[in-house]
């Protein structure tokens, strides 16, 4: 939440890829995007965090697939036609984050981002910068790195 | 004043550190050649010495430059046969060597090591047999007078500005000036810009000191270091001025080639000491300069009269960078590094030979081991070809892609898959390296160790050139250096022991490694005292490590390797040579983890053997692919053993349950059972065979051939065998939705061994054995144990790579034990224990040269010899005169098809006694005795006068069944004898228990020889059936321990715990009996032990016991 006020104070403004996580709006960077894509043919692995979707082939990397229902304390994410994996690179590891429905790309000014509530939706707090508000919608950004960090 | 690592230091660095790292075998070498000192050797290591002082040199890294200067002077000595390297001379220069090894890895802090005591150490050596110091100084052209003159010249360090001053700075090289001069010599005086003139144009420093020193001699030279000193430490000087005093005989006009400076500059001494500018004197003045160097880097160390201005400048900014510099200088420092890349990224594309030779990321410092690798320029240039091939193989599949032409795909796609091929090899061989890296130090751990230890120990080394992936190398080397200690500190004995031994006083250790089966073999011998295998077991007893029993049932093979269990140390006690007791097992699992095989071998008194198996490379490797709930798995090659594939027919008798574990019987042994599914938690699922469609699977022991909610689950409980009939009738309807697994389904189970355990892992299929390449799991994924990694299948899809030590973890397979080796010592006693409770006697002989036969040894009586001529063929029958007597003979193809004897003057008569009468079989020699666990086949090869087979020796050995065979020919004989002996009558019979065919057959024959009837069976189950069915005949109970299903122990219990029964006595049949076995057998109410082939005993016995009943 700190790292999102700095920000707010830095202004200028943000591009961010909004998604659905169950029905919860969410955004990030734009810039933390590297591709996103609809591959199904996902290897479970057997005794990994329930958050871990499991692991897929992306052009001979191994990216681990990552749940971001249940990781943001959400339903399991089934596979359907919407379902997204949003590969993002973080400390030098592809990880692919497993959304319900892409959403729009939507310019943000970091003014008018506020700070995040408590919970979102049924989302812990913690895992934002801030909260955006456009007309009709209101957009949790996450902070990737508290989403993707590896604790159980 | 500090010392800054930049790119040219790192340069000196790693090529310093190269040098050393040959130096000191040569040293090594030169003290073994003694007075026969070897001038290319000497030569060889005086150059690394005289090298890696000029660089120092240059860097104003004084200690290090003092102490090559002092190697060297001794080196200039022996190469001269004016000194005689002994031990104390290679002891001190080895110490040099280390010491400059430890300055070399942290260069910033050497000149703050205190290194007086060690010069002045060498100083003396060199003093103490020194006779003419002005030798050196009389040729200008040796090295060891230019490196005087360099050090006096480096350490006067307070240089001036101008050129025309140069003498001042080098007040030292008048006299070298002079003389040169007068040798007809040009002198110059160049001014350099190391990072400019040399660095950024990929120069190697080394390779440009090398060729200047080999075209003439550097008299002088200073570097201008105070005025580059950095006050930050991010700060990367843009330039690195040096002033040479230079002697060579290359004239004004051909200097500039040599240097590639430009001739502004390059200043000449005239006679009279004076300077002259040569870009005035040269008549054509062209900037030497290649066309590719940049602009900036032409211009780069400035006008001679300003060599200093940047970094002043540069000194005054600090931390904030060079933006007020003069223009080039900026451009250059602020692009650094970028710079640096460009240039190596276009010489890269121009030709390898450049790009190898400025490999080095820049800027980094090598504190890690090895963090740049050199790879031959013929190897990346084939890579170069193979990359270009493989972007035509895309362009033709592309192209083949549009046209949808199917041949042109696939013609494409072969290519590209040749290519592939080939470029993983070359990539993978640009990681190999040889292990003379590793092996190259242990002369000279081997020697001071054993110097130490007042030993005397002689290292061989072979297949130095032998190739491992870069990183086993690096793994191997501390597991290595721990077992060449341990030979020396344990292994080897002292002098005046190994003399006393009749071996000679210079212990011997090879170190050899060589490839084999597309593993890498090193093995590790010395031929010192050997391991003593009883102290090792006493060891391992008094630390609780295995118990008695266990130690009892140990083969000496076994023994030895009990070093390798955590927590065992030979050592008596502890040394710093050998370590604290945390040796060997750490040695074992270290390269166990490099999937790597230990085995020791040791002969008492004659040595010890220490065979490693590793593979060549981590990457890539060979698997077994296997599915289980659905997914598919990769079990690496070198953790697999085998593979076992249990026929549904056979999966209830083969699978058996020990406590709630399962086991399946391998061979004699019990095999703990884990489920692949079970361990890593998800659902079983199995094939059906007809609908070829995956069913979940719900069984709860793998033996469970059908669901417990059939109608037929109450009747079956009541019977086991009833599950069989059940399935011998398949009209009877079953709920399909119900079954658990289908009767047809076999059984797939991967047996694998993690370190010094087995187990089997069941899994749904066994796919093919592929090469995968193994590719690491995200970080979410760290705590997900039981995996080595993932790899990607041929389909995309993405497999996990097993690790099945972790499985055996997760599985608890060695909760039991507190350790793995323990456990396995556990097994291999009970194996042993087994293996005794079948031993049995054997007469091995022959009848055809090449078919083995074999018969129990206490059936035979004797056996003679009898010649050819001696057999007589008396009324169509053959006997031969014995004792008196006719002894009747014949011989094995009689009756059995096989060959007959062979044609020799004389024979062996093997003599029987049966039905009581004698006869002889005959047959050829050699005979021989052998007392072994036999697993009699008493189907495949049985007929009329053969029991069956077995292995023995190596030999398909076929059991005679003496007793068919004189039934065939003389029936008769048996039909008097049954006449003769049948005092009882034909009611009593006597029921006989035994699980192994060969028993039964031989055992019923003996007691049916005596008049009684045997009633067969082939378990406990069985035999308290029949007991039921012939309750009146049955007079008398024998029955084997070991069987399974109801073992004779329940069987004993069973009868006399039933009132009907009870009266029947019972008598256990055994190869084997232990007291704690009898004991046991007492209490269950067994009358008497008998050894299951001591027929006269047997026989006594039951007699007593009839008749007493």
């Amino acid at each position: 939440m700190e790292y999102g006020r700095q920000e707010a104070q830095k202004g200028g403004s943000v591009e961010l890829a909004t998604f659905y996580v169950a029905d919860a709006l969410c955004g990030m960077d734009i810039l933390n995007v590297q591709e996103i894509n609809k591959q199904t043919d996902i290897t479970t692995v057997p005794q990994a965090p329930g958050y871990v979707k499991g692991i897929m082939n992306l052009r001979g990397q191994i990216v681990t697939i990552i749940d971001l229902g249940r990781k943001l304390g959400l339903a399991q994410t089934g596979f359907a036609d919407k379902t997204r994996n949003i590969i993002v690179n973080s400390r030098g590891e592809y990880i692919g984050l497993l959304v319900s429905e892409i959403s729009d790309v939507i310019e943000a000014q970091w003014e008018a981002v506020d700070a995040p509530p408590a919970n979102i939706g049924q989302i812990q707090g913690e895992f934002f910068k801030g909260v955006f508000k456009t007309d009709d919608h209101l957009i949790g950004i996450l902070d990737l790195e508290r989403v993707l960090a590896e604790d159980a | 004043m500090s010392i800054e690592i930049d790119e040219t230091m790192q340069i000196f660095i790693e090529e310093s550190a190269e040098h050393l790292a040959d130096i000191e075998n040569d040293f090594l070498a030169i003290e073994e050649g003694g007075a026969d000192v070897d001038e290319d050797l000497i030569n060889k290591v005086y150059r690394a010495a005289h090298s890696i002082k000029g660089g120092a040199g240059f860097m104003g890294l004084t200690n290090i430059q003092n102490l090559t200067h002092e190697m060297e002077n001794i080196l200039g000595k022996i190469r001269n046969h004016e000194m005689v390297p002994n031990g104390e001379i290679i002891n001190h220069l080895l110490k040099a060597a280390d010491t400059l090894r430890e300055m070399i890895s942290d260069v910033t802090t050497s000149n703050d090591v205190d290194v007086s005591a060690l010069t002045a150490d060498l100083a003396a050596i060199s003093q103490g047999t020194f006779e003419a110091p002005q030798d050196a100084d009389s040729q200008p052209q040796d090295g060891a007078s230019s490196g005087t003159l360099s050090e006096a010249g480096g350490q006067s360090g307070e240089p001036d500005d101008g050129p025309g001053d140069a003498l001042s700075e080098f007040p030292e090289a008048r006299e070298g000036i002079e003389a040169a001069l007068a040798d007809g010599k040009n002198v110059y005086l160049i001014k350099l810009d190391l990072i400019e003139d040399v660095q950024r144009r990929g120069k190697s420093l080394m390779d440009y000191i090398a060729d200047i020193t080999a075209t003439g001699g550097v008299l002088a030279r200073a570097m201008d270091l105070e005025r580059v000193d950095p006050l930050s430490e991010e700060f990367e000087p843009a330039n690195l001025p040096v002033q040479l005093v230079f002697a060579t005989v290359f004239r004004p006009e051909d200097i500039d080639d040599l240097f590639e400076i430009g001739l502004q500059n390059i200043f000449q001494f005239d006679e009279k000491l004076a300077l002259h500018p040569l870009a005035e004197t040269s008549t054509t003045g062209v900037p030497a300069t290649p066309a590719e160097t940049p602009p900036a880097a032409a211009e780069g160390p400035g006008a001679p009269d300003t060599p200093e201005k940047p970094p002043v400048d540069l000194a005054g900014k600090g931390v904030a960078d060079t933006s007020e510099t003069p223009p080039a200088a900026a451009v250059r420092a602020e692009n650094a590094n970028v710079h640096a890349t460009h240039d190596r990224a276009g010489q890269a594309e121009q030709g390898p030979r450049k790009a190898a030779a400025s490999k080095k990321p820049a800027g980094q410092v090598s504190s890690a081991v090895e963090a740049s690798l050199r790879v031959h320029v013929s190897l990346l240039d084939s890579l170069m070809d193979l990359a270009g091939e493989l972007v035509l193989g895309r362009n033709q599949l592309l192209q083949a892609m549009t046209s949808r032409d199917s041949r042109l795909v696939e013609a494409a796609s072969q290519r590209i898959d040749l290519i592939t091929s080939e470029l993983q090899e070359a990539i993978m061989l640009t990681r190999m390296q040889a292990i003379g890296n590793v092996f190259g130090k242990f002369p000279r751990v081997v020697r001071d160790l054993s110097r130490k230890l007042g030993k005397q120990v002689e290292l061989v080394l072979e297949g130095k050139e032998v190739e491992l992936d870069k990183t086993i190398i690096e793994s191997i080397n501390d597991p290595l250096t721990h077992l060449v200690r341990n030979a020396v500190d344990h292994g080897i004995e002292d002098p005046e022991q190994r003399l006393k031994a009749g071996k000679n006083a210079v212990g011997r250790i090879v170190l050899k490694a060589y490839h084999e089966a597309g593993q890498v073999n090193i093995v590790i011998s010395d031929d010192g005292k050997g391991l003593d295998g009883d102290r090792l077991v006493e060891t391992a007893v008094s630390k609780g490590l295995i118990s008695e029993e266990q130690a009892g049932a140990m083969s000496e093979k076994e023994k030895v390797n009990l070093i390798f269990l955590p927590g065992f140390s030979t050592a008596r006690e502890v040394t710093d040579v050998s370590g604290r007791g945390v040796g060997m097992d750490v040695v074992k699992t270290n390269l166990d983890k490099l999937g790597g095989q230990t085995e020791i071998e040791s002969t008492p008194g004659e040595g010890t053997t220490i065979r490693i198996k590793l593979p060549l490379t981590l990457a890539i490797i060979p698997s077994q692919i296997v599915q289980a709930g659905g997914e598919r798995y990769a079990i690496p090659q070198v953790s697999l053993v085998e593979l076992l594939r249990i026929p549904a027919d056979q999966v209830k008798n083969r699978i058996e349950t020990v406590g709630d574990a399962e086991v399946v019987r391998l061979r004699g042994d019990l095999l703990p059972l884990v489920r692949l599914t079970d361990v890593i938690g998800v659902e079983r699922t199995f094939t059906d065979p007809e609908g070829r469609v995956r069913k979940p699977d719900q069984r709860e022991n793998l033996a469970d051939r059908r669901s417990r909610h059939t109608p037929l689950h109450a009747s079956a409980k009541d019977d086991d065998r009833s599950a069989d009939e059940i399935e011998a009738h398949p009209h009877r309807r079953v709920n399909p939705l119900d079954r658990r697994q289908r009767a047809a389904s076999a059984l797939n189970i991967a047996v694998v061994s993690c370190g010094a355990m087995k187990y089997g892992l069941v899994v749904d299929r066994l796919f093919d054995s592929e090469e995968i390449v193994v590719k690491p799991l995200g970080r979410h994924l760290k705590n997900s144990k039981g995996y080595a990694g993932a790899t990607i299948m041929g389909d995309g899809r993405v497999a996990l790579i097993l690790d099945v030590s972790h499985l055996a973890h997760m599985a608890r397979l060695n909760s039991v034990e507190n350790s793995e080796r323990a456990m396995d010592i556990a097994e291999s006693a009970e194996k042993a224990a087994q293996l005794k409770a079948d031993r049995q006697s054997m007469l091995i002989f022959k009848c055809a040269e090449d078919e083995h036969f074999a018969v129990p040894i206490n059936l035979v009586e004797r056996i003679e010899k009898v010649e050819g001529a001696h057999i007589e063929q008396v009324g169509g029958k053959r006997v031969m005169q014995y004792r008196g007597g006719s002894l009747p003979l014949f011989c094995i193809d009689e009756v059995a098809q096989v060959k007959p004897l062979a044609d020799h003057d004389s024979h062996l008569v093997i003599v029987f006694s049966l039905a009581g009468r004698e006869l002889g079989l005959l047959a050829t020699g050699p005979v021989d005795a052998v007392e072994m666990a036999i697993e009699v086949d008493g189907e495949t090869l049985r007929q009329p006068g053969i029991m069956g087979s077995a292995i023995i020796g190596g030999h398909t050995t076929l059991m005679v069944d003496v007793y068919e065979l004189v039934q065939t020919l003389n029936p008769d004989w048996f039909a008097e004898s049954e006449a003769m002996r049948e005092p009882e009558g034909t009611d009593t019979a006597i029921l006989y228990a035994e699980d192994s065919a060969f028993f039964r057959s031989q055992v019923k024959r003996f007691i049916e020889e005596e008049g009684y009837r045997v009633i067969e069976a082939k378990d406990g189950v069985v035999a308290w059936e029949l007991l039921q069915e012939h309750a009146a005949e049955v007079a008398l109970v024998a029955t084997d321990i070991e069987m399974p299903n109801m073992d004779g122990f329940a069987l004993t219990e069973k009868i006399k715990g039933d009132e009907r029964f009870a009266h029947l006595p019972v008598i256990a049949l055994t190869t084997l009996a232990s007291d704690a076995d009898q004991a046991r057998g007492k209490a269950v109410g067994i009358d008497d032990y008998q050894i299951k082939l001591d027929r006269e005993k047997l026989i006594t016995s039951i007699r007593a016991m009839l008749q007493n009943a």
